[in-house]
């Protein structure tokens, strides 16, 4: 099964265990791993304290010209946000919402302040090398975007997971000289970077040559 | 298949960045080809899922490890 399917089934079960109502197509839905989840206890742990009121994945809640689709997954009645992160494993990377995957005009919103010129194709790179250490406090901003940011796996035939809440993060900074690049200059840096902290991989950076992102 | 694996790698000593970019271009053809949805400004991760695939398949062919 891919995470794609494993993700949706989850978030449909929290939508069936709590009655929220949500436009989720069946035929995304494992039906197997359905009756798993809803058997299994691991919901409730997972908001135990916390009780979701609406489904926000489909909503237009929290979007802005720039941030189209709604970050968040679950409004809570405290009207804190919720979100779950499906991984096929643990220790796996993944794509921050909004700024992850962005295009020219995203980048340049969420990043254009750090930088005198407009970032395009052409200083996208010595942008990012010269900058890293104020990008990945935004990047990391994103990843954790809701008050509540739940990251669920399994490992072996286990379910597990981690909640990270938004106010525990704290105020990062990110000494420059601490960085390495496998590609070090934007000469080297073909299309795909792999930026490491004291020597530990903590992100990857993509140009894609053939799309406008 | 091993011995032609083997000159590959020593012919181009393919890193694990090669390896992802060679990936990132066989789903941008997909995606090019409307085979793969983009997801260019979404909070999709197909894109993603596919290049993990393929990056860790040529990976485990060409027995490049990820740093």
């Amino acid at each position: 099964m891919n995470n794609e399917t494993f993700g949706i089934t989850f978030q449909y079960a929290i939508c069936i265990k709590y009655k929220l109502k949500n436009n989720i197509s069946l035929d995304r839905v494992d039906k197997k791993l359905l009756a798993i989840f809803l058997n299994s206890k691991i919901i409730n742990k997972i908001f135990r304290g916390k009780r979701p009121v609406e489904y926000l994945s489909d909503s237009k809640e929290f979007t802005s010209p720039f941030i189209k689709k709604c970050p968040h997954n679950f409004l809570l009645s405290n009207d804190e946000t919720f979100s779950v992160r499906t991984f096929q494993g643990s220790g796996k990377m993944f794509a921050p919402k909004v700024v992850g995957q962005a295009g020219d005009e995203t980048f340049n919103h969420f990043f254009g302040h750090l930088s005198t010129e407009e970032i395009s194709r052409n200083n996208f790179k010595e942008f990012c090398l010269n900058h890293i250490d104020e990008m990945l406090p935004i990047i990391v901003d994103y990843a954790l975007v809701s008050d509540f940011n739940c990251w669920f796996y399994i490992e072996g035939k286990t379910f597990n997971y981690k909640i990270l809440k938004r106010d525990d993060l704290p105020e990062l900074t990110f000494d420059y000289k601490n960085f390495t690049f496998t590609r070090p200059t934007s000469n080297e840096w073909v299309e795909s970077n792999t930026i490491k902290y004291k020597g530990k991989m903590v992100l990857e950076l993509q140009l894609h040559t053939f799309k406008a992102a | 298949m091993e011995k032609l694996l083997l000159r590959i790698k020593i012919t181009h000593n393919l890193t694990n960045d090669d390896v992802r970019e060679i990936a990132m271009n066989i789903v941008d053809a997909f995606v090019e080809e409307n085979l793969i949805e983009d997801n260019t400004d979404t909070n999709d991760d197909t894109e993603f899922a596919f290049q993990d695939i393929i990056h860790k398949k040529l990976n485990e062919i060409f027995n490049i490890k990820e740093d």
